[in-house]
Parts: structure tokens; C-alpha cells; sequence
């Protein structure tokens, strides 16, 4: 399942109070309200985030959402992730570990760890392994 | 039993070991938003009032408790109970000297210098004994990992002293016998081993026991802690002294909440120590945290984060007319919030609801026989719209198209 549209990737800056939140909504406006948009927000320079930053994000996903797109996280700090989990709003985003895997999701359904099964089953293919066996670890992990 | 403590709070041992130490950078900071960890709370009371406690409890009368003035650890010390005597003092090794020399002179048989630094529950009787049997000017103080910064010694041994408390409490001046320990000992070098301590006081894998009233099994709360009915404590955990935990909050799985602390609605604290004066905004899910001071320590990301939002997490105020002017204040906006509320929901309520569309008309009810009777009233269809909800009609409405 492939897909012609971009995927954008935004860079956050790296302290995201009442100020730089609305200063990045405002920039990032025009890119939520294209037709079915697709973000990776790169939360890898975020050093401070506070609930107007949680605030922003949940307003830019529900933004997205009115066009039928999505927003995705990747490569969060320490920092971000210990406000997003303090927040709960970490279970309403899909979070990645770079930008990378991130843009790759778009172009296809599967998560990483169904991903990483089916690298698995390849490996395990080419290595002739009885096909009965479950890669718990691999799953796991 | 002639025995008598200093106690050396200091937030680095570099800053109390004058002998010019080899200390790497990033070496344990044994303090927590710059307040030394000895001096926060652990269930109910500062670990130095712990280790105070302990040595009454083990027969020494007179105890001297030493840290150098900063503003935070003014701050930690301001309400507690001021039982040992707190000199503030920039020199820390020079007023420990002053306090041993002032024990020397009273006739103290053996001084017990301590640093917190760690936290031990060493047996007192046991080490004196060990130290008079050896004939020791002085004894350190080990455990199977090393030195844990303390020792005993003669109170007429006064250049023995002046080494040893120049030395950080780590070597002395003549070849002795250290007194290994094999008790619970912990380092408290930083935030995790904080955790640690809380936890192991409300497992009861320590001497540690919390301060207050066991409310059920595992769950103690101090006096004048208010806890809201719809608010839920799950064993272990503590409530501290004035604390407040509003509506539908959870402590659960070790959290501890000290004094004067404030944990808001719909919040979830597992494994957390919330630090005195603290307040927990609402509908925030701690795990696995340590905070207090603007700052929150996440044990198992190993991170710590510094929150500057009031309404995550912000600091009460410690001036008991301050607090009081506060809740004043807020509930002589209660009503008038209230009031602006009311009148924004009746705002809302009443917008005018969208036509329904001839086809969305709802068909009429089944009748019973008693219904069939004529009423004297011929029901419109705009006396008919109450009965049923906006809702309803927008599902019809959805169904007919």
C-alpha cells in the first residue's frame, strides 16, 4: 500500500511553552489544512515542553484529523517523553524512534514490531527454519 | 553509655573533604534540585530526623546537626521539628571541629561523626563495643561496599578528629580497624536511591517506619491529611502531614505524598514520592517519578525534567497565612466562577437547534387505549419536541439519509 502524497517533516523547537507553541501552530497552519495531510513532528532538540505544548499538539491531531490526515511523533527526547507520558497524551499518538520510521509508516500499515516480524520471517526463511516456530523475542522486543 | 553526634549534612562530599579528593565530574551529586537528600523528607521526616530519631532511640543525648546556610535547605529545614541543634555554617569542617572541641571539653567519653550522605542502621551499641575492645583512637565506619562516611572516636583525641573531619570521615590518622556493617545501608547519592528508601520504609525492609496513622494494612496517613471520599489509596503508600489529595486521585504501588503537599483531581501517582510542598496538577499520570522543586525525576527513563508549568507542577506555598489567604481567596471566587459558568452553559444551551428536515419528522408513538381518550388539550408539535432529546432527532436524521 503505497501513497504519491509528501509527508512532511517539522522540526520542533526545543522548549515549547504558551509562546512557541502558538508561534509553531501558526507556522505550521497552512501544512494541517492541506488536503489529507501527512506530518512527523521530530521532537529530537525539545528540551523543555510544558501543557501548552501538549495543548498544541492535540490541537494540531485534531486538525489533521478534519482533513483526513495524520500526525505522527518520532525521536523524542527524554524530556518530551516524560511530559507526554505524564499527560497521558502519549497514547494518542503514534511515536516512533526516528524520522525515518516514521515517514516509512505512512507508505505502509504495518507498525514496526509486525515490521520487524516479518524481517524476521524472511531471516528465518533464508536460514531454512521449521515455519512452525514463533519468534517470541523477536515480538518482544 | 557516653556518646555523643555530629551530624554533617552536606550536599557534595567534595565540598566537606578538604584533602584535595579525586572526584569525577558527574560523580553523585547526593542532593536533589540542590537540596541535599538528607535533608528531604521520607516518609513523613527528613532523613536526618530519622537518623536523630535512631540515636535517641540508641541512648545519645547530645546531637549536633551541621549544613551549610543555602536558601533551598533553609527552606527544607523551616518546619521541622528542631530538636538537634542546626548551625549554619560556610566552613562545615570548620564548625564540625568546634563541635567535637565543645564535646571534648563537657568530658564526652567517644564522638559518633557522621556524614549524610548515607544512610545506615548500624548497630551503636555493637560499634562501641568493638571500638573500646580494639583500643582504637578511632573507628570507621564500613559496609561491604566501603566507607560510608562515619566513625567513632575519643573525645580526648582532638588531632585524630581534625584529621578525620578533614579527610571527609575517611581515613585516620594511626592504622585502625574499620567496624564493617552488615545493616541496611543506603548511599541516598541520588534521586533512585531516594525512591528507594521511601519504599523500603513502607515495606518495612528498614527501621525507617512512616510517620502517622495506619489507616488499613499498608496505608498510613499523618494527622490533619485531607483526603478526598472519591479519592483512592492503594497499599503501600503514605499521605503526609496537611497534604491534600482532591477528587479521584490515586496513590498507589509505594507512592509516598509528604506534608503540605497537593495532589489535584483525576491524578495518578504509582511508585512516586511527591515532595513536601508540592502540588500535582490535575489529570497527570506520574510513574516512577521523584518530584518536588519544579522538578521531576523519571526513575526508569533516567531522566530528569524541570517543568516550569504551574499547572503540572508547581510549589505551595510553605507560609501557613500565605496558604491561608490562597484557599481564602479561592473560595470567594468559588461562587462567582461558578455563577460565569452557569451563565456561559446557558449561553450554549440556548443557540437555536438546527431545523430538522421534513423527512426527520419522528412518526407517532404507539398509543395505548387510556392514551386514545381526547385530552383537553390538543398537543402541538412543538410541545412535542421536549419529550424527546436533540440527540434523538439528530440519530433519525442520520438514519433517514
Amino acid at each position: 500500500m503505497g501513497t504519491s502524497r509528501p509527508v512532511i517533516v517539522k522540526r520542533m523547537p526545543d522548549r515549547i511553552n504558551l509562546k512557541q507553541a502558538r508561534e509553531f501552530q501558526h507556522e505550521v497552519q497552512p501544512l494541517l489544512r492541506s488536503d489529507r495531510p501527512q506530518l512527523v513532528f521530530d521532537f529530537s532538540a525539545v528540551r523543555r515542553m510544558d501543557a501548552a505544548g501538549v495543548d498544541m499538539l492535540l490541537e494540531c491531531m485534531a486538525e489533521v484529523m478534519k482533513y483526513d490526515g495524520d500526525l505522527k511523533l518520532a525521536a523524542l527526547s527524554p524530556q518530551a517523553a516524560v511530559v507526554l507520558e505524564l499527560t497521558r497524551a502519549d497514547r494518542l499518538f503514534e511515536i516512533y524512534e526516528t524520522v525515518s520510521d516514521a515517514v516509512r509508516s505512512f507508505s505502509g500499515f504495518l507498525p514496526n514490531a509486525m515490521r520487524k516480524y516479518a524481517e524476521w520471517g524472511a531471516a528465518a526463511a533464508a536460514s531454512s527454519v521449521e515455519p512452525g516456530d514463533e519468534p517470541q523475542s523477536n515480538l518482544a522486543a | 553509655m557516653d556518646v555523643a553526634a555530629i551530624i554533617i549534612v552536606s550536599a557534595r562530599r567534595e565540598e566537606f573533604d578538604t584533602t584535595g579528593g579525586d572526584y569525577p565530574a558527574g560523580a553523585a551529586s547526593e542532593a536533589f534540585a540542590e537540596v541535599p537528600i538528607a535533608l528531604l523528607d521520607v516518609v513523613g521526616k527528613s532523613v536526618v530526623h530519622h537518623v536523630t530519631d535512631r540515636l535517641r532511640r540508641a541512648g545519645v543525648e547530645a546531637i549536633t546537626a551541621l549544613t551549610a546556610a543555602r536558601p533551598n535547605e533553609q527552606q527544607a529545614l523551616g518546619e521541622v521539628d528542631a530538636q538537634p541543634a542546626y548551625l549554619p555554617a560556610n566552613d562545615v569542617c570548620h564548625a564540625a571541629e568546634e563541635a567535637f572541641f565543645a564535646y571534648a571539653s563537657e568530658g564526652i567519653e567517644n564522638v559518633l561523626l557522621l556524614r549524610l550522605g548515607p544512610y545506615a542502621e548500624f548497630d551503636l551499641p555493637d560499634l562501641l563495643r568493638f571500638h573500646s575492645e580494639r583500643r582504637q583512637n578511632a573507628t570507621l565506619i564500613f559496609d561491604k561496599d566501603g566507607p560510608l562516611d562515619a566513625a567513632v572516636i575519643q573525645g580526648v583525641r582532638r588531632t585524630d578528629a581534625a584529621f578525620l573531619i578533614r579527610s571527609g570521615l575517611r581515613s585516620v590518622r594511626l592504622p585502625a580497624e574499620p567496624y564493617v556493617t552488615p545493616a541496611h545501608v543506603n548511599r541516598l547519592e541520588n534521586a533512585h536511591d531516594l525512591r528507594r528508601l521511601a519504599q523500603d520504609a513502607l515495606l518495612m525492609r528498614c527501621e525507617i517506619r512512616p510517620l502517622g496513622r495506619e489507616l488499613k494494612p499498608g496505608v498510613w496517613v499523618a494527622e490533619h491529611a485531607r483526603i478526598h471520599r472519591t479519592a483512592r489509596l492503594l497499599a503501600p503508600a503514605f499521605v503526609g502531614q496537611h497534604a491534600k489529595l482532591r477528587a479521584a486521585s490515586v496513590v498507589t504501588r509505594c507512592s509516598v505524598v509528604e506534608h503540605h503537599a497537593e495532589v489535584d483531581c483525576g491524578t495518578v501517582l504509582e511508585d512516586t514520592t511527591v515532595l513536601p510542598y508540592t502540588y500535582v496538577g490535575a489529570g497527570l499520570d506520574a510513574s516512577h517519578t521523584v518530584t518536588g522543586f519544579g522538578k521531576l525525576v523519571h526513575m526508569r527513563r533516567n531522566v530528569e525534567v524541570e517543568i516550569a508549568d504551574s499547572r503540572m507542577l508547581g510549589t505551595v506555598s510553605s507560609s501557613a497565612s500565605w496558604r491561608m489567604l490562597q484557599g481564602a481567596a479561592s473560595l470567594a471566587a468559588y461562587l462567582p466562577l461558578q455563577v460565569v459558568r452557569g451563565i456561559r452553559r446557558g449561553g450554549r444551551r440556548s443557540r437555536p437547534l438546527t431545523p430538522v428536515p421534513s423527512s426527520a419528522e419522528l412518526p407517532p408513538p404507539r398509543q395505548s387505549p387510556a392514551d386514545l381518550e381526547p385530552s383537553p388539550e390538543p398537543v402541538s408539535a412543538s410541545n412535542q419536541a421536549p419529550q424527546f432529546g436533540s440527540d434523538f432527532v439528530v440519530v433519525r436524521r442520520y438514519g433517514n439519509e
